[in-house]
């Protein structure tokens, strides 16, 4: 998306040393319950489901989960921790099947599903992924990422 | 319910503060379905992308990507500190209080009328066109895509919402676009 290269010191990886079915590295994290709560701050949502066990409890839950905007978050670290800051999130689906729970840790794992050049040159990779905790899979989806050559 | 809305016309009372316990419209699946293919007035955010809140969205999640962090790096790949993708959202997130008064009007798959005391967000299907720049004010138009026959699963029984919400920046360029299937439900027996 920048007209300028990446200087050498930022480490992204190349489209052609990318192969489709390569898994890429995974990623772990604690859902600690300040993190849960601090989604306040990072993301200004003040849903009662994130902050509130009680209220979250009352909605079939067992205590308060993080948010949508948090596991996108996830998913991004996830596929552009592997690949490097030059390339551009470009499309992200996710599906939320179970939630994550404060207390829980969180493992993100993926697989490059394809890769492919567009007419102008625009290299673009699509990434499989998904987000685990102990208690099984939590998330699910794509993420599709692009650079300029 | 129109297509077109006035200001008044799709507001919730307004509340003195937010804590958070969202209070869905309630209806019939057949007043939902009516509500199909409204859509709000563009609605600008409330704050525009800050380098204190990408701070604080990336580090909760412990994210080192340069492009958060380093103007000089984040410079030479986008012209300026970009905010991480996955802040997108928060932009439109309510405040807790305004003194002009809060109203909920861009949480759209609120204002769709239905049976179910709660909502779980099920899916998202999110696409950038360019990169969240710090300073950039964003501007969504949202609208009611479709609203699914009942359903059961495993949280209890109700309606997917899905709604797109379309996003462009200061100068009228679009950002992104993004797809959310809501889920409006009530808690099976047992669980409340």
């Amino acid at each position: 998306m920048s007209s300028v290269a990446p200087s050498t010191t930022i480490q992204s990886r190349e489209f052609e040393d990318i192969s489709e079915g390569e898994d890429i590295p995974s990623l772990v994290l604690p859902v600690t319950y300040t993190k849960v709560v601090g989604l306040v701050a990072g993301t200004r949502d003040f849903f009662a489901g994130h902050h509130d066990p009680e209220y979250a409890r009352g909605q079939g839950q067992r205590t308060i989960y993080a948010n949508t905007m948090f596991l996108h978050g996830f998913l991004d670290r996830l596929v552009l921790e592997w690949a490097g800051p030059s390339w551009f999130i470009r499309r992200r689906l996710m599906k939320m099947e179970t939630s994550v729970y404060a207390g829980d840790t969180l493992t993100g794992t993926g697989a490059v599903s394809k890769k492919w050049h567009e007419d102008d040159g625009t290299q673009v990779i699509e990434v499989a992924v998904q987000a685990s905790t102990d208690d099984g899979r939590c998330v699910s989806g794509e993420v599709v990422i692009t650079k300029s050559p | 319910m129109k297509a077109t809305s006035d200001s008044g016309k799709h507001e919730l009372d307004p509340k003195e503060s937010n804590d958070g316990g969202y209070e869905p419209a309630r209806g019939t699946y057949e007043e939902a379905l009516e509500m199909v293919g409204y859509a709000t007035e563009p609605v600008r955010a409330e704050v525009p992308i800050e380098w204190g809140q990408i701070k604080a969205f990336s580090g909760l999640l412990e994210d080192p990507n340069p492009s958060y962090w380093r103007p000089d790096v984040a410079e030479k790949l986008w012209g300026s500190i970009i905010a991480p993708p996955g802040m997108l959202m928060s932009l439109f997130a309510s405040l807790h209080w305004h003194p002009d008064g809060l109203l909920d009007k861009t949480v759209l798959g609120l204002l769709v009328p239905l049976p179910g005391s709660t909502l779980i967000n099920a899916s998202t299907e999110t696409t950038f066109y360019r990169p969240l720049h710090l300073g950039d004010w964003i501007t969504v138009v949202e609208s009611v895509t479709s609203v699914s026959p009942e359903k059961a699963t495993r949280l209890g029984v109700g309606h997917f919402v899905t709604t797109t919400a379309t996003y462009h920046n200061g100068t009228g360029e679009k950002v992104a676009e993004n797809v959310n299937n809501l889920f409006r439900y009530t808690p099976h027996e047992g669980k409340e």
